[in-house]
């Protein structure tokens, strides 16, 4: 084997290790084209198109609506955890800022800390919005029965699965907190030298959250048509 | 979904021979795609459960291969994208004095 095939053959292989899991079947499909091409720097060449399939990060697609309540309740669960969690910090935050405006020694210093008082004012409401959306009644019966729930109607559980998809799309509002606290801090500690180093640290930490963010909402898009089109197909066949 | 004339030169293909499974590496010689352009439709396509997957037989001493098909829905919506070029190229003029003929022109 040459060098060319064992790079091409490697960088196949690699692509199939690193890609998500809804990628790694195709991964797979493309490593093994590479493997039958005869020409090697024509492998070569198709190895190295195949890493465009890292870049497509994604879930396991739904093939039938029988997969639907395991994967609502994995979002339901992870929602309560995550919403159970951030709750605290915008709390501790806002405390924090209040407790920073009495100290301030200049109006910026008091300007930022409303600005960031205003950011957990905001996450808290948001937060607390959300889980009366998932009302105290819902959740216990999600927890308790929820398995007899949502086996039971499959189409009912398709659609809460696409409405909790849905209202995941709204975490922009808590990255716009998010935003309100960096800047209420920055202008608290003006006086305060911030070096080259954590402005890009800064900077590469908010590109990375916003990356995150429309990767998570290009993912429940797309979930939210297997949805649309597993309950067409079910729509379909029961017209049949 | 999108429309890309990519999109199009596969579904062409797809189009060429409807009841055939195809492999990757085929498709990419006969269109011209790189890998890199050829996937990522061939990805959306299955996601919108326009194109069904599969995997070969395998035969004795040789990995499987990734073969693709049309479905119905896909079919349907080749068929209307690879006639859409040819119905604008056929189009009507902008203008054919007929829009105005109701208004007293």
């Amino acid at each position: 084997m040459t060098l060319v095939r064992r790079l091409a053959l490697g960088i196949s292989r690699r692509v199939v290790r690193w890609a998500s899991p809804g990628c790694k079947e195709w991964a797979e499909g493309l490593e093994r084209e590479a493997e039958v091409i005869e020409s090697d720097w024509a492998a070569l060449g198709w190895a190295i198109g195949s890493t465009r399939v890292l870049l497509d990060r994604r879930p396991v697609s739904l093939t039938s609506l029988e997969e639907v309540p395991a994967a609502t309740q994995k979002l339901v669960d992870g929602t309560m955890v995550f919403g159970t969690l951030i709750l605290f910090r915008p709390v501790i935050d806002g405390l924090w800022f209040l407790r920073w405006f009495f100290v301030a020694n200049s109006t910026l210093g008091r300007a930022g800390c409303v600005i960031g008082v205003l950011g957990s004012v905001i996450a808290v409401t948001y937060l607390l919005m959300e889980w009366r959306r998932l009302s105290l009644i819902e959740r216990r019966r999600l927890k308790e029965t929820y398995k007899d729930y949502i086996y039971n109607d499959l189409v009912a559980c398709a659609h809460f699965y696409k409405e909790q998809l849905k209202s995941c799309h709204k975490l922009w509002i808590y990255f716009s907190c998010f935003l309100c606290w960096m800047l209420g801090k920055l202008m608290y500690d003006h006086n305060t030298h911030v070096d080259m180093f954590t402005w890009v640290l800064l900077s590469m930490l908010f590109i990375v959250i916003l990356l995150a963010m429309h990767l998570w909402k290009q993912n429940n898009l797309r979930r939210i048509e297997e949805i649309d089109a597993l309950l067409a197909e079910r729509e379909h066949g029961a017209e049949l | 979904m999108r429309r890309s004339p990519q999109t199009a030169l596969v579904l062409a293909e797809f189009l060429s021979d409807e009841q055939e499974w195809r492999y990757g590496y085929d498709i990419s010689r006969n269109t011209g795609l790189k890998s890199g352009t050829l996937y990522p439709i061939l990805m959306r396509l299955a996601e919108h459960r326009m194109l069904k997957t599969s995997w070969e037989t395998a035969e004795t001493g040789r990995p499987p291969r990734h073969m693709y098909k049309l479905t119905k829905d896909g079919l349907c919506y080749a068929r209307e994208v690879v006639s859409e070029p040819a119905t604008e190229a056929v189009g009507e003029p902008a203008f054919d004095g007929t829009a105005f003929s109701g208004v007293g022109l």
